[in-house]
């Protein structure tokens, strides 16, 4: 059906539009009910994903204690109350898979991408209805596959969430490495599968299928970044296809791809000959890196908007953002080294590799730099999104910050592997993107649900998971620089370690903690999807376009014509309104004399404020910041 | 295990039915249902998947010796955030009753901000002060060690101020700006001056970082001494072993082939060798009588499997039934054959792999006899080394923190590493003031079970005689001939440039 | 009021057509990402001879004749589409479906010829590590020009309907630009291998 065809057909029959059950909920191919999909689904996944954390932590503080209801829970896994070595690797494995792929790609992503590509676009739907279910259909097999994994008599597999061959090829160096591994490369492999098919769509879409008057530059700062990751997904993610499919090769038919030289005990030398393991971490980490963004951007473009929104500001540096989200973009693609310093890579290689990388670090500290700029002398409401995505900036600064340290390819000999680097990416990837996550959910949750979420639960959520986060992952720099090496299942037996106890209680403490809090977060979501209050039209007055489409969200977002866009999407308290907010889709009162031309800043020159055109501005600032002025 | 999945199915049914009471009656939650339904029936599948073989089976249902005490903690602690999360709920109602607002959530928020900046930095320079003292930072025992440890501190100074000083911006900028009616917020979009400067004073700084980082890498790997000497540290699961060039100062070649329970890291010496080869071809020999047999014994198994069956012994002993299930399975179907036929195969292809080098004068050169396996590592101080590292089986790191080197062992792909130690096993333990300090090299890749206590020591002494007095009281791979060693050909020679290189075929 | 707005690129592209080439961008990085494995995989550096050491099979040479003929015959079928010459387009469409066969057969061919060399997919000497990657990226093409070979029937099906006309040239553009593709990406990946000695 073309899309003209598609748009005749909904502006008729929109109202009377009576669908079954299945078409509308379970195999829906509306992008509203697809990204609720997502959003539960990685919820669920997330659960699951922090229930491990809190299990393997619990081992680290007390490995020496006994819980009983580890036994009843876990059975084999947990005799007398502890849990197995083999399992904590499994757990190691899957609580990285689960958060990396299933909640931060494609809970964060595929939920947003889902709801906000056609609405702040004015699109009726994606370019691909069919495409996008099968799409979410792909990730729900994929996630089942994936929990189904950790009930194998074998155990779930263990190779670390970046299963490194030759351990996740030999079934005999590690249980996990049997069935439970061989049903992750399927998850994965249908993973893959899926994020294409999304992937392909949004591109697609965001090209296509913006309304009148929606140029690139007037697109709002999500779309962007999801527009960017869904490129990055789109280039990288065949990658760790191959990489998978080798890896699947020599698993199950005995190929030698990064296999070489390999005795095993109790089996003796293996006939695999001619392989190079570092080949899969090249593969891997090409993927991999990239892979880092597809995760944090989405956050960063939800937190641009919903800081302006809540800011009651335009974005500070709106170009700048999206020039250094491309910037970002395309260095990803040529920094995936800096993964393997000390895996014996030429020497010459590492540098470059280590120049590089340190130049990711310009775009994303005037990324955090913008961010502040915008809160400066804003008006700014604290609505749950709001916090979390300051949350997101204080993570995002803290965590991007020892990024320096570890790209340096001499300092990473030493951070390498080591606790360092887990509080490293869990700040600046983890938490922050988990964040967005939050600040999205909150933000959206009227258009999502046609109801409005309790501000004060999310309150207190916000408070206790970001002292939490703090709690766990700050102390972890510590024990990084002090040598202790990551995914170690007890630290009892290295005297050198076992000094580090106390903190490591501290951190299991606070990680309790930060999972309790988040049934303040459970509760009112779910409570709010049937009993909250009905959500007002536009309730965060926001100026983007999805806030223009009916409160219960029907098929076609738009009961008559798609709204015609006027300018740019950051339009907060401009001097010439009463209101501090300006919608997309109004249209000026007073007609500029000029209209705005393609690729200029939409911002009328007149109404810029003094302040703006001053030379000294930078002192200005510094004297207002200090009060001085 | 059917019954695990039946369990599930009628646990998934009772939720149904519990759900369909509890939402009765209310009326907008048409939508909550039908998105609890799809879960429910996502679920469903995952344990329909979770088929007979593949899951382990519960342990007994004994609710006894459950933990109930931690299950009452737990459900009590949500308890409690559920009444607080409801009286907030309560606090909101009368807030809309009333008309008044009871809590501004805009100024507790912004104060709140304000708490966690103060705290949170007292939180820091706390941290730094109690957990300071544990990092190796500034007390490094290798020479290379000390420049990373300067390069250490410049980057710490550069980002922990940017660290204090946007972080405090951040709440400031929160405290200050929040929500006032009256106020309109600043209309600017940007600001090219602005934006330059906070482009081009991150660009240098890490100008300066990225070209300190560039020559301190540049010189650990690749300025090495040409006098170091070679010792080979060789990691397996779960463990390291290290080997000494003997009298001859060199290191024998060696290969995975030749690993055997005598001779672990697999050097090439040609009795262990051929000792190795008739202990595979006596292997092939056993395999080849059990699988002639096979015959013979699918049919004993199957006597067994009836009789289990018959006697209903099945029932009464399903441990050993299963056991046998899957044993008389895999004769039945042939898997048991084609797992013999394979292992003939590989341990024929070993010995094939074998002869070939046995050929080959350069593998078997004899540097390998007076070489010392040992499972600690002795280094002398000041004196140059590299580490030439091998895997026997997976990925494995080595790691030694103390002298901030660390270097992947990958099977398949010899690694390096050449360090400098400069201080003695005493004088650590008198700096660090801990009597029963050691030196160690950890794994610090995740290579399996025991991974957390793969660990070799390393004692490192203060001089030569110390060392050559250690070294004596380990044994040589091969007891000393009575003769010196042959005079090595002039090939011999321009293989020992290779020296301690791993051979490929 | 037209030229307040910036040109409307919207539904500028079919969403199918364009999510085809975005589909042709990730099987390209597919395909880079194994021949790039293929590139760097020699396992030994002081070994360079350790790349390829056989000759292709002759039937790979065959099957890149067969995809230049069926390139022209895609090319000409969606000519004839465009002009409305119904019967041609189907004569047309057969004949590519039919070359697209042949040449999977000419593929299968090849590996059969790999075998009799001794070069199977899982091999014990490190030199021969080669032929399981020749392997692995014939499969991979082989796997694409299958997907082909499915639109290609439903095209062909539909001609033989009369439904593919000058009004509804989608599928066959779709078809016609995916053919070319896998055509493409054939000659590539056979230059390259044969080069790679």
């Amino acid at each position: 059906m073309s899309t003209a065809a598609l748009h005749a057909e909904h502006d008729s029959h929109h109202h009377d539009h009576k669908e079954s059950f299945i078409s509308k909920y379970v195999f829906s191919m509306d992008h509203k009910m697809i990204s609720r999909q997502f959003l539960i689904t990685g919820i669920i996944m997330g659960l699951v994903g922090m229930g491990m954390s809190l299990l393997f932590r619990l081992q680290l503080a007390w490995p020496d204690e006994q819980f009983g209801i580890l036994e009843t829970l876990l059975g084999k896994w947990g005799k007398d109350g502890k849990i197995d070595p083999n399992f904590y690797m499994g757990l190691v494995t899957i609580h990285g898979t689960i958060m990396v792929f299933y909640v931060l790609t494609a809970g964060l992503s595929g939920t947003f991408s889902n709801l906000l590509i056609p609405l702040q676009l004015g699109a009726r739907d994606m370019a691909s209805p069919f495409m996008n279910m099968l799409s979410y259909w792909f990730f729900f097999l994929s996630s089942a596959v994936l929990l189904t994994s950790i009930f194998v008599e074998t155990g779930p597999a263990s190779a670390g969430w970046t299963v490194y061959p030759p351990l996740s090829a030999l079934e005999k160096a590690v249980p996990g490495s049997g069935l439970g591994m061989t049903l992750w490369l399927v998850a994965i492999a249908l993973f893959i599968v899926s994020s294409l098919l999304g992937g392909i769509n949004y591109i697609s879409t965001v090209l296509n299928m913006r309304t009148k008057g929606m140029s690139m530059n007037r697109m709002p700062l999500t779309i962007w970044a999801f527009f960017f990751t869904a490129i990055l997904g789109v280039l990288s993610f065949p990658v760790l296809l191959g990489a998978a499919l080798f890896l699947i090769f020599d698993r199950s038919f005995g190929t030698s791809f990064y296999l070489s030289d390999i005795y095993l005990e109790g089996v003796g030398a293996l006939e695999n000959i001619g392989g190079s393991p570092v080949l899969y971490q090249h593969l891997f980490w090409f993927l991999g890196h990239p892979e880092v963004y597809i995760i944090l951007m989405p956050a960063l473009g939800i937190t641009s908007e919903v800081i302006s929104t809540n800011a009651r500001k335009p974005i500070f540096g709106y170009t700048a953002m999206i020039i250094s989200l491309m910037g970002i973009s395309i260095l990803s693609f040529i920094v995936w080294g800096h993964h393997m310093f000390i895996t014996g890579m030429n020497p010459f290689l590492g540098s470059v590799f280590m120049i590089l990388t340190l130049i990711i670090a310009v775009p994303s500290a005037v990324k955090a730099f913008n961010y502040l700029a915008t809160l400066w002398r804003g008006n700014l409401r604290f609505t749950p999104a709001m916090l979390f995505s300051i949350g997101l900036v204080s993570f995002f600064i803290s965590g991007g910050l020892t990024g320096i340290y570890l790209g340096n390819a001499a300092m990473d000999i030493q951070l390498h592997d080591s606790y360092f680097v887990v509080a490293h990416f869990h700040l600046v990837m983890g938490s922050a993107a988990i964040f967005g996550m939050f600040a999205g959910i909150y933000h959206w949750f009227p258009k999502m649900f046609g109801k409005m979420m309790n501000n004060t639960l999310g309150y207190f959520h916000f408070w206790f998971t970001f002292i939490s986060a703090y709690l766990v992952f700050f102390p972890m720099h510590f024990m990084g620089l002090a040598g202790v090496p990551r995914r170690y299942y007890q630290f009892t037996l290295v005297k050198e370690f076992d000094v580090w106890m106390d903190v490591n209680k501290l951190i299991t403490i606070a990680a309790i903690m930060g999972g309790m809090a988040q049934v303040f977060f459970l509760w009112n979501f779910f409570y709010s999807i049937f009993k909250g209050k009905k959500a007002t039209q536009n309730p965060w007055e926001s100026n983007t376009l999805e806030w223009t489409t009916p409160v219960e969200g029907i098929h076609g977002n738009w009961p008559g014509e798609i709204p015609t866009v006027y300018r740019g999407p950051h339009e907060y308290s401009r001097p010439d309104r009463e209101s501090d907010f300006f919608p997309q889709h109004l249209p000026d009162e007073t007609a500029p004399v000029t209209a705005p031309q393609e690729g200029e800043q939409t911002a009328p020159t007149e109404v810029v404020p003094q302040e703006t055109v001053e030379s000294s501005v930078f002192f200005a600032a510094i004297k207002r910041v200090l009060g001085l002025s | 295990m059917a019954d695990i999945s039946k369990f599930a199915l009628l646990k998934t049914l009772f939720w149904f039915r519990k759900m369909k009471l509890n939402l009765f009656g209310v009326k907008s939650n048409s939508l909550f249902k039908k998105t609890l339904a799809i879960f429910g029936l996502m679920l469903t599948p995952i344990f329909l998947l979770a088929a007979d073989d593949v899951v382990a089976p519960p342990t007994e249902f004994n609710p006894m010796a459950w933990d109930w005490s931690s299950i009452l903690i737990l459900v009590l602690a949500i308890l409690i955030i559920l009444v607080i999360a409801r009286s907030f709920d309560i606090g909101s109602l009368t807030e809309k009753i009333t008309g008044k607002t009871i809590v501004s959530w805009n100024n507790v928020n912004a104060w709140a901000g304000i708490i966690f900046l103060v705290v949170g930095l007292i939180g820091v320079w706390y941290e730094m002060k109690i957990h300071g003292k544990y990092l190796k930072l500034g007390d490094s025992a290798s020479a290379h060690g000390e420049t990373l440890d300067s390069m250490f501190y410049w980057t710490f100074g550069f980002t922990f101020f940017v660290f204090v000083v946007t972080e405090i911006l951040l709440f400031y900028f929160m405290f200050k700006y929040k929500y006032d009616k009256n106020r309109k917020a600043a209309y600017f979009f940007h600001n090219n001056k602005l934006e330059i400067i906070w482009t081009i004073v991150p660009a240098i700084v890490l100008t300066f970082l990225v070209l300190r980082g560039f020559s301190t890498w540049t010189k650990i790997t690749t300025d090495i001494d040409k006098n170091s000497e070679e010792i080979e540290v060789f990691a397996y699961q779960f463990g390291w072993k290290a080997r000494y060039s003997g009298d001859d100062k060199q290191l024998g070649t060696a290969n995975f082939n030749f690993i055997s329970g005598t001779n672990p890291l697999g050097v090439a010496e040609d009795s262990a060798v051929s000792s190795l080869v008739n202990e595979l071809n006596g292997e092939i020999k056993k395999l080849e009588i059990i699988k002639a047999s096979i015959e013979d014994s699918s049919k004993l198994w199957k006597a067994q499997y009836d009789r289990y069956v018959s006697t209903g012994m099945s029932n009464s002993y399903p441990e050993e039934f299963k056991q046998m299930k899957s044993k008389y399975n895999d004769l039945i179907s042939g898997a048991y054959e084609r797992q013999l036929e394979k292992d003939i195969k590989r341990k024929n292809t070993a010995i094939k792999r074998i002869a070939a080098y046995q050929k080959d004068h350069e593998t078997f050169n004899g540097t390998a006899k007076d070489d010392k396996i040992t499972t600690e590592i002795v280094l002398v101080k000041n004196k140059p080394y590299i580490f030439k590292y091998r895997a026997r089986d997976v990925i494995h790191s080595a790691y030694m923190p103390e002298f901030r080197a660390q270097m992947n062992c990958v099977p398949g792909m010899p690694t390096s590493f050449a360090f400098t130690p400069i201080k003695t096993t005493e004088e650590a333990r008198a700096s660090k003031n801990d009597p029963e300090f050691d030196f160690y090299l950890y794994c610090n890749k995740i290579c399996g079970a025991a991974h957390y206590n793969m660990k070799i020591k390393i004692t490192v002494v203060g001089s030569e005689a110390e060392y050559k007095t250690w070294l004596a009281t380990q044994t040589p791979f091969v007891a000393p001939p009575a003769a010196p060693a042959a005079p090595t050909s002039p090939k011999a020679d321009s293989t020992a440039v290779k020296q301690g290189t791993v051979v490929k075929n | 009021m037209n030229k307040k707005f910036p040109k409307d690129p919207a539904f500028a592209v079919a969403p199918s057509k364009f999510n085809l080439w975005l589909f042709m961008l990730a099987s390209s990085m597919l395909f880079a990402a194994v021949v790039s494995a293929f590139i760097v995989h020699h396992p030994d550096a002081e070994k360079k001879d350790a790349w390829t050491a056989f000759d292709l099979p002759i039937y790979f040479l065959y099957s890149m004749f067969v995809v230049v003929a069926s390139s022209v015959t895609i090319y000409y079928a969606f000519k004839m589409a465009k002009k409305d010459e119904i019967s041609a387009n189907k004569w047309l469409n057969g004949i590519t479906l039919l070359l697209g066969i042949v040449f999977c057969y000419s593929q299968y061919m090849g590996w059969n010829q790999l075998v009799s060399l001794g070069l199977t997919f899982v091999n014990s000497r490190p030199e021969d590590i080669s032929a399981s990657y020749v392997y692995v990226i014939t499969a991979l093409h082989v796997a694409h020009v299958l997907g082909g070979i499915v639109l290609l029937t439903i095209c062909w099906i539909q001609s033989l309907r009369l439904n593919v006309h000058k009004k509804n040239l989608t599928l066959m553009s779709i078809t016609h630009t995916y053919w070319h593709f896998v055509g493409l990406l054939w000659i590539l990946l056979y230059l390259f291998l044969y080069f790679a000695k």
